[in-house]
């Protein structure tokens, strides 16, 4: 029987349905998929969620050493900071660098220049402005942890004390009791500027500008006749012996 | 219908990035999909290549998809459209062949009943089509694509798309006469020319 071109046509036909039938809902076991096809979004959200946590903790750190920064120790719980110092920003943030050097040049000199502004910052911020000079000048040696924060101090030379200083030294601490002497003086005075104008016209001043003028007075001259003490850079923190 | 509404739900958990739902599309459809990556492909290794790739534009692409057309017709398109990718991106590395050789007898035809062989059967005789001329009758016959859209896809013209059609289905049918007359070994598929691409 002679195929027509219909007859072909048909058949064709017939076998194209019969293999899209076939085949069109077929399956072939597939491989596993890997985790990363599932995940565009999780990933999206890990890193995202990565990035913030790296950004907390970038910022607890900065608080961490901006704290640590400020408050390198605690003097004041032990005793009460002269105004002259505690308002001065030398104190809090502490010498450094070339001021550091400087003030440790001048503490090996016996150069005591500065020490009756300071003592009379000290007396005018801790005490009122009422007690001598020779029973402030121990009292101010014998704050280690403000004298190691304040540029000002160890550029004048306070550091380097004399044997006897240190003997007198011990007297006033002795009665310097941080919370005694907060009881008896008002507490506001230590904090605060001292209400006298002449100690804060004269503090400003006096303590920066004092290692670069270094004279010889009649202080220096009576401290080069004793044996000088140079204090170590790091005392321990906590005050009284 | 409970299936359907729930592919909807795996299609819109999708659209809204839920891994979870698709992994449950990967896996309910996967299979079927990956048959239509084998029939387009030289190797396994290939059709899972096209796979995966095309499990990656279904999903960055399923919020294009509209609900009026069938969504495995969509992903098949899909799947298809990458193994034709993936054939042009290694069409310099292969060789191809040309089924000059397979001499397809209408007696054999004649005496053919339709339903002797099976789907595994018919999948081997595909197998053994050169790449060009697969695509072309996979495309055609169960993708559903016109001569033009083969053409334009292939980078081929349309003539050549229908007489290829026409070759490879002729072998299918004399191969799988030759199946339902159980004889056990399939015939030659001429491959040893190399020819053009389809």
């Amino acid at each position: 029987m002679k195929q027509t071109s219909h007859d072909r046509e048909a058949r064709d036909a017939a076998f194209d349905e019969q293999v899209r039938s076939m085949l069109s809902e077929a399956a072939v076991p597939a491989p596993a998929a890997s985790e990363t096809l599932f995940a565009p979004v999780a990933t999206k959200a890990g890193l995202w969620g990565k990035l913030g946590l790296a950004a907390i903790g970038g910022l607890f750190l900065w608080g961490a050493f901006e704290l640590a920064g400020n408050n390198p120790s605690a003097p004041s719980v032990l005793t009460p900071i002269p105004a002259s110092i505690s308002a001065s920003p030398s104190a809090v943030t502490g010498p450094s660098g070339p001021a550091m050097e400087e003030g440790m040049e001048s503490s090996e000199r016996p150069d005591k220049d500065g020490m009756p502004d300071q003592n009379a910052a000290f007396e005018a911020g801790g005490e009122g402005g009422d007690i001598a000079p020779s029973t402030a000048k121990p009292n101010l040696a014998a704050e280690p942890t403000a004298v190691l924060g304040s540029e000002a101090i160890s550029a004048s030379g306070s550091e380097s004390t004399t044997v006897a200083a240190e003997a007198t030294e011990k007297a006033a601490l002795s009665t310097s009791d941080p919370v005694s002497g907060a009881e008896e003086g008002p507490r506001a005075d230590a904090v605060s500027p001292s209400p006298d104008p002449a100690a804060i016209k004269a503090e400003p001043a006096s303590l920066p500008e004092e290692p670069k003028a270094p004279s010889a007075t009649q202080d220096e001259q009576q401290d080069a006749n004793q044996p000088t003490l140079t204090l170590p850079l790091t005392l321990p923190s906590g005050g009284g012996h | 219908m409970a299936s359907s509404q729930e592919l909807l739900g795996l299609i819109e958990g999708c659209k809204s990035q839920r891994p979870s739902s698709q992994r449950a599309l990967y896996t309910r459809f996967s299979g079927q999909l990956f048959a239509t990556a084998i029939r387009h492909t030289n190797a396994r290794e290939d059709a899972e290549d096209v796979l995966q790739e095309s499990f990656v534009k279904i999903f960055k692409h399923i919020s294009s998809y509209r609900e009026d057309f069938s969504f495995e017709g969509w992903m098949r398109r899909i799947v298809v459209n990458t193994a034709i990718t993936h054939y042009r991106r290694n069409l310099k590395h292969s060789h191809h062949h040309d089924i000059d050789e397979v001499h397809a007898t209408p007696g054999d035809l004649e005496n053919k009943n339709d339903n002797e062989f099976t789907a595994s059967e018919l999948e081997l005789a595909i197998s053994k089509l050169p790449l060009g001329y697969r695509t072309v009758f996979c495309m055609y016959v169960i993708e559903g694509y016109k001569h033009q859209e083969i053409a334009d896809k292939l980078g081929v013209d349309v003539n050549t798309s229908k007489s290829q059609l026409s070759r490879a289905r002729k072998y299918l049918q004399n191969v799988l006469a030759t199946l339902s007359s159980r004889a056990k070994s399939i015939p030659s598929m001429g491959l040893d020319q190399e020819v053009d691409t389809p």
